[in-house]
């Protein structure tokens, strides 16, 4: 699998993650020593091998439908910008998208 | 040593304030050179070993451990204390709630005394990755003390804390106590909640201690163990006394040895001192032979698509918004999550959460993440087959013994293959420990790892144990 600018940048995108140009240059042949490494699995027979074996067997506990006081505090102390009770943040809209 | 420490402090030959001012005086000496401790809160201990000597004064009867200090790796959330799992892009941040093994740990009277360092978000083999400080081998300065969870290990080596708890996904507790020559223990997946661990990668992620002897190994476990509502992965599994499994005798079990580990892909030290191990074991009447296990090279292909795919999905949490640090020159939302995220997330961490997004992604997603999954269900297949014709398996913890510090700095990925042996026991959700097994001509650690069936710690506790009371390695203690 060969790696390319376009698919990091893709990949940057849906990551939420900004770097620059210099981090992107020194990734990309990391990444692409990494997924190398990886090609072997090519060689083994995996057709009729479940990929759920793992999860098999597990389930999804339930409990009653009650609230329960989640006590967190320190939302205030930790929150970066913390006014009228809510979590300040720039604007949505406008900007190019990153 | 839990054991000795319980009876001086019971029969009040040792005070609990004193041994906690021993343990920070120890600190205060050793730390220094070693930086295991990001964070060490002596006021609160002492007010908490005060608390305790004044029960124990008056004659009530408190949990066993009462009174001993502990070391928390700083990814285990204490309420109120500081967790950055060694991230710029938590720095600061106060833990809203305690984990449930801090609960545990509270209500066992075991009183924390610091945060220990580790790789970013246990990211790591090294600790080279905390972006706060690079924990020592206290063996040897010039090494590496392993990872994730190095400090968790050194503070141990060094007789900073008789023991400490650490986290391992794919190897962060056995391959640093094996580089540290201590005892380090992960056990079962679903055995020990997860809930307060800082999520890496979900499905591997195990909390679990660091003790000198395999005994007080078994002491922790019982402390820590048990199903937790919070924790919807937290497995019911009863709950035995793992203290019961040391001193049994291993005379009649059955030891598979990986032949792929006993191979030249094992520096040739770590294998005779492996090799010298299985025969002390033998001499007790337990037998061994090698066994065909393949899929080594596929689980650790497999572990860096799964571990990193989840880390992708478990790290977007960080976005600058409601916790942590934030960009504050962005402008708008979108930049100001990407940039926040760019300057504070490190660079291994960075790589793997493109590694994990780009193999969840739209056209990769079969030929890699299905894959690894497919690869997941060989590996368990393959131990639950040895598992039908043996007690335990026994291979080397790590190929070698610790590399110098800076060796992986130009090829971080080639530090992947430290956890060549570790690894798959994190896919299949089994039970491992490192046990020290001897010492390099370099004077440096090496350790052996025993894994069990899933839910067995017993069996691995039980031929941990056997083996070192015939054996000293665990007695020395570095920088004493």
């Amino acid at each position: 699998m060969e790696l390319n600018q376009d698919i990091l940048d893709r990949v940057l995108t849906l990551s939420h993650l900004d770097i620059d140009d210099e981090k992107k240059s020194k990734l990309l042949p990391q990444l692409q020593g990494i997924l190398n490494t990886m090609d072997h699995l090519n060689a083994l027979e995996l057709d009729d091998v479940d990929p759920n074996e793992w999860t098999a067997g597990q389930s999804t506990p339930f409990r009653e439908d009650v609230a329960v006081d989640a006590q967190m505090p320190l939302t205030e102390e930790n929150a970066p910008d913390w006014t009228e009770n809510s979590f300040r943040v720039p604007q949505i809209l406008g900007g190019e998208s990153s | 040593m839990i054991p000795a420490l319980i009876k001086k402090l019971k029969n009040r030959e040792l005070k609990s304030e004193a041994l906690v001012n021993q343990t920070f005086d120890r600190i205060d000496s050793k730390d220094e050179q070693v930086k295991a401790f990001l964070s060490t809160f002596k006021e609160s201990a002492l007010e908490k070993a005060q608390a305790i000597d004044a029960q124990l004064d008056a004659g009530d009867e408190l949990a066993p451990l009462a009174g001993i200090p502990i070391g928390i790796k700083d990814n285990i959330h204490i309420k109120g204390k500081v967790t950055t799992c060694a991230s710029k892009i938590l720095q600061g941040f106060k833990a809203p709630f305690n984990a449930t093994v801090s609960e545990k740990v509270e209500s066992a009277g075991l009183i924390p005394v610091g945060k220990l360092n580790m790789d970013e978000f246990a990211m790591g083999s090294s600790t080279e990755r905390s972006a706060y400080q690079k924990t020592t081998n206290p063996w040897n300065i010039d090494y590496v003390p392993g990872g994730s969870s190095g400090g968790s290990a050194a503070a141990v080596a060094a007789g900073m804390v008789p023991f400490s708890l650490g986290s391992d996904t794919g190897g962060s507790i056995r391959q640093p106590a094996a580089y540290c020559g201590v005892v380090g223990l992960k056990p079962s997946y679903g055995r020990v909640s997860r809930f307060g661990l800082v999520a890496f990668a979900s499905s591997l992620d195990q909390i679990g201690p660091f003790t000198r002897t395999v005994e007080d190994s078994a002491y922790l476990l019982n402390a820590i163990s048990g199903y937790d509502p919070k924790d919807s992965t937290s497995e019911t599994q009863a709950i035995p006394d793992f203290t019961k499994a040391i001193g049994k005798e291993v005379s009649g079990l059955k030891i598979g040895v990986p032949k792929t580990l006993l191979s030249d892909k094992i520096d040739s030290e770590v294998r005779d001192s492996v090799v010298a191990a299985l025969d002390i074991l033998k001499a007790q009447g337990a037998t061994w032979e090698p066994i065909d296990f393949g899929y080594f090279d596929d689980a650790l292909a497999a572990y860096y698509i799964l571990a990193p795919a989840e880390a992708s999905a478990n790290l977007e949490r960080y976005d600058g918004v409601r916790y942590g640090v934030r960009d504050d020159a962005s402008d708008y939302l979108r930049k100001m999550i990407s940039k926040s995220r760019g300057t504070g997330f490190g660079d291994e961490v960075i790589r793997r959460i493109i590694l994990g997004t780009f193999v969840l992604s739209s056209g990769y997603y079969d030929a890699y993440y299905l894959k690894a999954q497919k690869v997941r269900t060989l590996v368990i297949q393959k131990f639950n087959e040895a598992f039908s014709n043996f007690d335990v398996l026994a291979m080397p913890t790590t190929p070698t013994t610790a590399f110098k510090s800076g060796s992986f700095s130009e090829d971080p990925a080639a530090m992947y293959t430290a956890d060549i042996a570790t690894i798959p026991v994190n896919l299949a959700g089994l039970p491992g420990i490192s046990v020290p097994c001897g010492f390099s001509k370099e004077k440096l650690p090496i350790g052996f790892q025993i894994v069990g069936k899933r839910f067995d710690e017993e069996s691995v506790l039980q031929v941990a144990h056997a083996y070192q009371t015939q054996t000293n390695w665990h007695l020395e203690e570095a920088l004493s």
